[in-house]
């Protein structure tokens, strides 16, 4: 049911300040096209509660009338899933913002959910932490963005995704009730593991409010060689390095595009990544050298090694969505080589080795390519999720590609926790 | 529900049991039955009305969907070394025990994988694959007994779990039988598979969920250098203190693991390997892992840390055997209490382990107000304590006070801001005590789950959740039960 934005922002007058209600019109251009593309209109009422008992008060009362609220963080990737119906109500984090609690010898932290991601790992690396995850857009996202998307990006590696380093949550649920799993510790099996239910469920099961993530040291040197060449001679080379005791906390291989677009040539990349004392981030290098010859090696190090992986981040997280459709994909890790070379000359892909998990980039929406490349990983295992494409091209393709048969156990979590359908559950799979 | 009191031909069932799953797989007679009477919290008993023990998954199916039709509870088992109860039979149940389901069905080296049935034994994991170089990360220092599907079930730890992680770290993908006895897949050859994480939300959820019958495994490299470094302390907060150091440094080691003095004693008693000075407060076992330069330059780091946080003694160790001489105390630190006393009582609680002198201290005035000993045997990496309540269990109403005890053990640990179970599982020896971690609102969204695989309630009724009649009453019989030739913890 629709309600008229007017009667709602009336309603909410009462719950929350004048100053947690938002237009459209305010937002940054690239947050307003992102809503358009989830689905959102212009109209639609927009509110930022500054407190977890301000945003239960407001789930409360959306549950009351029977409204269908969006939930949302900074905005930085609300267009990834399907569009939205019907929504009356869009339900920011933002202004949840605060480091609950830093427990730098026990390394954890508990933040709110709204706090921004990069400003969070700013605050950490003052003690000589960070969080082990480098997802998409990191400036512009929210710690519950990226909890909610499960986006763990290249360090997944060694460290794994954000559902393994997420140790406990806060979140409102549809009734409005705060509610909590897990704890504060890295060890714990007490109750149900909600962490890993929420993680990756798009909003959909409730809004999380507030997390405890582990933390790791940041080490004392950091080391990357990036190996160009012909795709055989990589694909060998990274089973070589799988196979070894090496221990890097990357190990990407990066599509031909990509690669000219920051200024490297060849049919595709291996960019492998150390962290560790020096002595061994040297070693490392040099053996990943040794064991590839004949390729094409550039060796960053300290500051110049994270400007690479920066640069590399931002040269396919390009911050201007109009046209183009970027999907999340995952095969066999056997086959993470292949997927570089199936993708035409115009996309751009990037592909974590070791777990399979990669991205690939299309200069805009071609159901044909996508269909294409869903079905390759699907006979490999695998999956193909679109995360940005136009609004219009969503709409003529299975945006999750879920292929299993646990879909009708999901659903039937989805109705068991929201059976109002509060949270706009046609986002999510199925 | 009125059919869970009504007497139950089991005669019937048996038969009908029989017919899904082969005479031999069929266990009815009280003697026969007895050993599958408690798990390894053997103050707890209660036997089965039947065990069967199906060898695929469509008997295994095909056995909970009679289950489902006939309303008869049910209680998963693998090997029976959980310490928390898990598998301890309820009234009136079938025990569907997994050990006739132990065959490792693929071993992917391309893919780092390895898929096994849930009976599999721990340790048959690393051993398929330490020939080609790599090995299964989790290991409870009950590997070389207990089954996978225990482990995904209770999501077991080991003194190893510091730098890479539980079970559910490890766990891929599951083939599961639900309540009802349909079959599910969940999770897949990739991580982050679109949809919920089903994988992440079952492990751990210790039976009540439904059983696994085939469980995709990640498996890791094989470190090039490993080092033990050994130390011994004057006194507990001084290890501790060492531990602080070690992690503020920024040394991330596979493994760290602190024995108080009376853990010594007792274990030097019955091991005799002279490696931990009797006299010291504590020692502190680090292990290290990675490349040999890394290894090198870490374990004399350590040692520095450790002799600048007051350590009398160090002691390294690098090849195999020496190695797992300076481990082999720790691993058999629980059975060596049986020297000191009839019984001991574990806990399993968890702590920041920023507060670790704090909450030893407490322990200790805990100890002499109660007026037991207890013998601290913890992982002190990550903060898992392992308070051993020393006991006489043939003493009646001993139980029921050292209870009491480890209560408030586990209530300390809440209150620093820890939980009541690291790797244990709550199962039904601490369901009482959820309400003190979890409030009723959490609780109720956590039986939402619940409902949603088990809407008849039959997989491991009345474990894991506070119920107004399970935390009044339970089958106790203070009755230790030990294992042959294998260490527990």
């Amino acid at each position: 049911m629709t309600s008229s934005a007017r009667s709602i922002d009336r309603e909410l007058a009462s719950l929350v300040e004048s100053s947690a209600l938002r237009d459209f019109e305010s937002l940054a251009p690239l947050q307003q096209l992102r809503l358009a593309r989830a689905g959102i209109s212009a109209s639609t009422s927009l509110v930022y509660p500054k407190s977890e008992s301000e945003l239960a008060a407001v789930i409360a009362c959306a549950h009351r009338n029977r409204w269908q609220v969006l939930p949302c963080g900074r905005l930085s990737r609300i267009d990834w899933g399907k569009p939205a119906p019907a929504v009356d109500l869009v339900v920011s984090t933002e202004r949840l913002d605060r480091v609950i609690e830093h427990a730098v010898g026990d390394l954890t932290v508990t933040a709110e959910a709204g706090i921004s991601f990069g400003q969070l790992q700013v605050w950490l690396a003052e003690a000589g932490q960070f969080l082990a995850l480098d997802p998409a857009y990191p400036e512009q996202s929210s710690l519950g963005g990226v909890l909610a998307t499960a986006e763990s990006g290249s360090m997944h590696h060694r460290y794994g995704g954000v559902r393994d380093q997420c140790l406990g949550i806060t979140f409102v649920r549809s009734d409005g009730e705060i509610v909590k799993a897990g704890g504060r510790v890295v060890k714990n099996v007490a109750g149900y593991d909600l962490m890993k239910l929420l993680a990756g469920s798009y909003g959909t099961l409730g809004i999380i409010t507030a997390a405890t993530f582990r933390l790791y040291p940041v080490s004392e040197y950091s080391g990357t060689v990036l190996l160009t060449g012909p795709e055989t001679a990589v694909s060998a080379l990274t089973a070589a390095i799988l196979a070894s005791a090496l221990t890097p906390t990357a190990i990407d291989l990066v599509g031909e595009s990509l690669l000219e677009s920051l200024g490297f040539q060849g049919q595709i990349g291996l960019a492998v990544r150390f962290a560790s004392i020096r002595a061994s981030v040297t070693e490392q290098l040099e053996r990943v050298l040794a064991l590839a010859p004949a390729l094409k090696a550039e060796r960053f190090e300290l500051e110049e090694e994270s400007h690479f992986w920066e640069k590399l981040h931002a040269q396919f997280w390009q911050a201007d969505p109009a046209e183009s459709v970027i999907c999340k994909v995952g095969v066999r890790p056997v086959s993470a080589p292949l997927v570089l070379g199936e993708i035409r000359a115009d996309a751009t892909g990037w592909i974590r080795a070791g777990s399979g998990i990669g991205l690939v980039r299309w200069p805009a929406f071609d159901p044909v390519a996508i269909t294409r490349m869903r079905q390759f990983c699907q006979a490999r295992g695998g999956y193909l999720t679109v995360l940005e494409a136009p609004k219009a091209g969503k709409s003529q393709i299975d945006v999750w590609g879920y292929t299993g048969n646990a879909l009708e156990l999901m659903k039937r979590l989805q109705q068991q926790f929201d059976p109002q359908k509060v949270f706009s559950p046609a986002r999510f799979v199925g | 529900m009125l059919t869970r009191t009504t007497k139950r031909n089991w005669r019937a069932v048996a038969k009908q049991m029989e017919s899904l799953v082969g005479k031999s797989g069929v266990v009815w007679t009280p003697e026969e039955l007895l050993v599958f009477e408690c798990d390894g919290l053997a103050s707890y008993k209660q036997r089965p009305a039947l065990a069967v023990l199906p060898q695929t998954t469509e008997e295994l199916a095909a056995v909970l969907k009679l289950c489902h039709r006939e309303e008869i509870p049910f209680v998963a088992r693998g090997s029976g070394t959980g310490l928390s109860g898990g598998s301890l039979p309820v009234e009136e149940c079938v025990l569907v025990v997994t050990s006739r389901m132990r065959r490792i069905l693929k071993v992917d080296l391309e893919n780092r994988q390895v898929v096994v049935q849930p009976g599999v034994i721990n340790n048959w994991v690393t051993q398929a694959v330490s020939g080609a170089g790599f090995y299964y990360a989790p290991d409870p220092s009950s590997q070389s007994i207990c089954s996978v599907g225990g482990n995904v079930a209770e999501n077991s730890g080991g003194v190893h779990c510091l730098k890479y992680g539980v079970t559910t770290n490890h766990v891929l993908a599951l083939k599961l039988v639900l309540p009802d006895g349909s079959i599910v897949d969940v999770g897949g050859p990739v991580p982050e598979m679109p949809g919920y994480d089903l994988t992440g939300l079952f492990v751990g959820s210790e039976g009540t969920l439904g059983i696994a019958t085939e469980i995709t495994l990640r498996i890791l490299k094989t470190a090039e250098s490993i080092q033990v470094l050994l130390a011994d302390f004057e006194t507990v907060d001084a290890a501790g203190a060492a531990v602080s150091a070690i992690t503020s440094a920024g040394i991330v080691p596979g493994g760290m693991e602190i024995m108080d003095n009376l853990s010594i004693n007792c274990v030097e008693d019955v091991v005799a390997n002279g490696c931990y000075p009797r006299d010291a407060g504590a020692i502190l076992l680090v292990e290290i892992d990675g490349l040999a330069v890394e290894v090198e330059a870490s374990v004399r780091q350590v040692e520095a840390l450790c002799r600048a946080a007051g350590a009398r003694s160090t002691r390294i160790a690098v090849d195999l055997a020496e190695r797992l001489n300076l481990w082999k105390g720790r691993k058999a630190a629980f059975a060596a209490m049986g020297q000191r006393a009839p019984n001991y009582y574990v806990q399993d609680g968890v702590i920041p382990r920023t507060k670790l002198q704090y909450v030893l201290r407490r322990i200790e005035e805990l100890s002499k107000i109660h007026g037991y000993p207890i013998a601290n045997v913890f992982h002190a990496g990550d903060g898992n304590l392992h308070p051993l309540i020393l006991y006489d269990g043939r003493v009646a109403g001993e139980l029921e006070k050292v209870e009491v005890l480890g209560g408030e053990i586990l209530k300390l640990c809440v209150e620093v801001g820890g939980s009541i179970s690291g790797e244990h599982g709550i199962g039904a020896e601490k369901r009482c005590y959820m309400s003190d971690m979890f409030t009723p609102a959490d609780l109720e969204t956590m039986q939402w789950v619940r409902v949603v695989f088990d809407p008849k309630t039959l997989a491991n009724p009345t474990k894991l959740f506070p119920t107004p009649r399970t935390c009044g009453e339970s089958a106790r019989s203070g009755i230790a039960q030990s294992f042959k030739s294998a260490e527990l913890f």
